[in-house]
């Protein structure tokens, strides 16, 4: 509703907000946060939170353009990159579990790890090959889905939104994740295997993350380590805006989506209207608290059963 | 009752917020689209020509007269002063090299911690140098890299070059360098510190002399963009700063708006494309501050708009790659990576022999690419997704010559 409010103000305010054209561009950079979005939801419905997307996103976007210009298969690169992807976010997820610590200072070690290991390896991330132009066509608000004049990658959203909603409401799995979220020692009794559970969204968190990062190779030239930097803020703004309790157990990707559309928007009309970068991120920090303190104040699940 | 109050209050603090927003809004876009400008620059005397920054005149001073052209705006980015290291006695060679990092996690500065490395290797390898380059990277933490300066003099390095996380915070490490005979340069950056040495690539004049070039290729009218860096940096500041005022000399060129784009290709596209759909205007040129020229390209391409105009800062290979395919006029200055730590070598080195410059600040100009000279710089294998820079073929910024002013001992 929010997110229809603010749009509707903008066609007001701003000359051609509307334009069809328009809407492609905003949807082309929801889809990139939404799909950047998905790890960082599933990490906050477990009860934790996963600061290592940047670095996996900016991982995934340098080796992408450097193996492929090694000469190696693009499906290759993609397999490669997803599943070295999913086994750093997996080892989170145990290490944070096993070793009882906080995921926030795990991921964040672990985003350390994985950015010097980039730069080791590519010394510098010197990519000099340019990934395939499907990529940047699926990225491009100019892109097409076959004869439907829609941008691939907000397709591919579309898609993996309907996925992880089904996932979450209608499966075992997805009951799982609530109820780790909501109470881990109650799950446990009840003999849900909540270590599993972890390690499966913070390996599903990176590999989401990764997809983020090459699908940013198509974006624009110059592959980057810190391609993936902006993602953290806005990956949690878009989950604690979309309403999902930081504490665990409570909201879900359905209210991401919410919070990806409503921050893409805004945001956008705030460059409509000259509000400058600094002026954008104090507004953005208004919002936050605004709406932690209309949804946040309740008490935990676990605290209310 | 309770989903439905949360609804009604959110949809208030909505409304506040776009009230709020607008408010703000319209103030600040009335003022970014009547092009006005805070620069300290002087008034324009003619189009494209700008008076000397207010704190030029006192800088200029110190700056032998054959470089002063070269210094112009050096104010903006660099505190310039004697050289703290006049009645310095330089140490015998072989020379132990260090280097204290403030930051080295993006390609641009591990291309300059690899020239670094190949410095001391060569210098190693004529007898001039010790025990390889220590490094130490602070993370951009500048206290911490204040502690790493002690412990890199502690170790017994003769020579201290720095990417400094910024001009100030770590100057009783600079001076404890300089009591214990240690030469602290910083490469590509300026120091506030009274003992520190450091070269700079010349951020006014290079950014002055880009938007010059912009505004004659507009025919000195029409309406621009300008692509912004990151926001409280000096550097952004210098540059963004000559470019509006080159831009305000022209009475019918109109900067209506920046985008912010923090010198990384996909930001600066992503905040293009914002820009683009909420500014339905025709839009003439866009004005590069570093290295987000092709970014701004292809979401006018993208969203179908008229390619406009476009200069480019620091020769990208990105860019090089897309202004080659496209067959575009541009113009730029190679701000190579590893040719900005080797012009800091020589320095250093010719310091360590015994020349003894005139000024704290060595700065430079950089080498111009247009589409006269395209060809030398583009390399086949350059793409729009390359992530690396043009480097000079010769490995320098400027010929030794440039230098003979500034040095004792001349060439």
């Amino acid at each position: 509703v929010l997110t229809v409010v603010v749009f509707l103000v903008g066609g007001q305010v701003i000359d051609g907000f509307t334009d069809i054209s328009n809407v492609r561009s905003l949807l082309v950079i929801a889809s990139l946060l939404g799909i950047a979005s998905v790890g960082q939801t599933l990490a906050v419905l477990v009860g934790g939170i996963d600061l290592s997307i940047p670095a996996l996103m900016g991982f995934a976007n340098v080796m992408s353009v450097e193996l492929y210009g090694r000469g190696w298969s693009f499906a290759i690169v993609i397999v490669v990159l997803l599943a070295s992807a999913g086994l750093v976010g997996a080892a989170s997820g145990l290490s944070s579990k096993a070793l009882g610590a906080h995921p926030l200072i795990i991921t964040l070690a672990v985003a350390s790890i994985v950015t010097g290991a980039v730069l080791a390896y590519t010394q510098g991330g010197e990519a000099t090959q340019s990934l395939p132009s499907w990529i940047g066509a699926a990225v491009s608000p100019a892109g097409h889905t076959g004869p439907l004049a829609v941008p691939g990658v907000v397709v591919a959203w579309a898609v993996i939104s309907v996925v992880l909603v089904a996932l979450q409401r209608g499966t075992v799995f997805g009951r799982h994740l609530y109820a780790t979220g909501a109470n881990p020692t109650a799950a446990s009794l009840a003999l849900v295997r909540t270590t599993r559970v972890w390690v499966v969204c913070f390996a599903l968190s990176a590999v989401f993350a990764a997809i983020g990062g090459i699908l940013l190779g198509g974006l624009s030239g110059g592959a980057s380590n810190e391609a993936g930097d902006p993602y953290l803020f806005l990956t949690i703004s878009a989950v604690v805006v979309g309403g999902t309790s930081l504490l665990g157990g409570r909201g879900g990707y359905g209210r991401t989506i919410g919070g990806v559309l409503l921050l893409t928007v805004l945001t956008t009309l705030l460059v409509g209207v000259g509000v400058d970068d600094e002026g954008q991120k104090m507004l953005l920090g208004g919002l936050i608290v605004v709406v932690v303190a209309i949804y946040g104040r309740e008490a935990s699940v676990r605290n209310q059963i | 009752l309770g989903g439905i109050r949360r609804l009604a209050v959110a949809l208030a603090c909505c409304a506040a917020c776009v009230v709020v927003i607008s408010a703000c809004g319209s103030s600040t876009s009335s003022t970014s689209s009547s092009g006005s400008t805070s620069s300290t620059a002087g008034k324009a005397t003619a189009p494209g020509k700008i008076a000397a920054p207010a704190g030029d005149a006192a800088a200029l001073k110190l700056v032998p007269a054959a470089l002063k052209d070269d210094y112009f705006g050096v104010s903006t980015f660099a505190k310039v002063g004697p050289n703290p290291y006049a009645d310095w006695t330089p140490p015998k060679p072989p020379w132990k090299f260090c280097l204290s990092a403030g930051y080295l996690k993006n390609s641009f500065r591990q291309e300059e911690l690899k020239s670094q490395y190949a410095s001391v290797a060569k210098l190693q390898a004529e007898g001039l140098a010790k025990g390889g380059l220590t490094v130490l990277d602070s993370n951009g933490d500048v206290n911490l890299q204040g502690s790493q300066i002690n412990q890199l003099v502690a170790k017994g390095c003769n020579v201290i070059m720095a990417l400094p996380v910024g001009p100030t915070g770590y100057c009783s490490a600079v001076d404890n360098a300089r009591d214990h005979n240690v030469l602290f340069f910083t490469v590509n950056a300026s120091s506030d510190c009274k003992n520190a040495v450091g070269s700079a690539e010349n951020s006014y004049t290079l950014l002055r002399d880009g938007a010059n070039w912009l505004a004659q290729q507009m025919g000195g009218k029409g309406t621009l963009v300008m692509m912004e860096g990151l926001r409280g940096s000096a550097i952004n500041a210098a540059r963004m700063e000559a470019a509006k005022a080159v831009f305000d000399s022209y009475p019918d060129i109109k900067v209506q708006g920046t985008i912010d784009g923090e010198y990384t290709p996909t930001v600066a596209k992503t905040a293009a494309l914002k820009y683009l759909a909420t500014h339905p205007g025709k839009i003439d040129a866009v004005f590069d501050s570093g290295a987000m020229a092709t970014a701004a390209a292809q979401a006018f391409k993208q969203t179908g708009r008229p390619a406009p105009k476009q200069n480019n800062f620091a020769a990208d290979c990105s860019w090089l790659a897309y202004w080659k395919e496209n067959n575009l006029t541009s113009s730029s200055y190679a701000e190579g990576p590893r040719a900005t730590d080797s012009e800091a070598y020589h320095l250093a080195v010719r310091m360590l022999k015994g020349d003894k410059p005139a000024l704290n600040t060595f700065v430079y100009p950089l080498p111009l690419v247009n589409n006269d000279n395209l060809d030398q710089w583009y390399k086949p294998d350059m793409t729009v997704d390359s992530g690396c820079f043009a480097e000079p073929s010769n490995g320098r910024e400027v010929a030794d010559s440039y230098w003979a002013p500034m040095f004792d001992k001349g060439s």
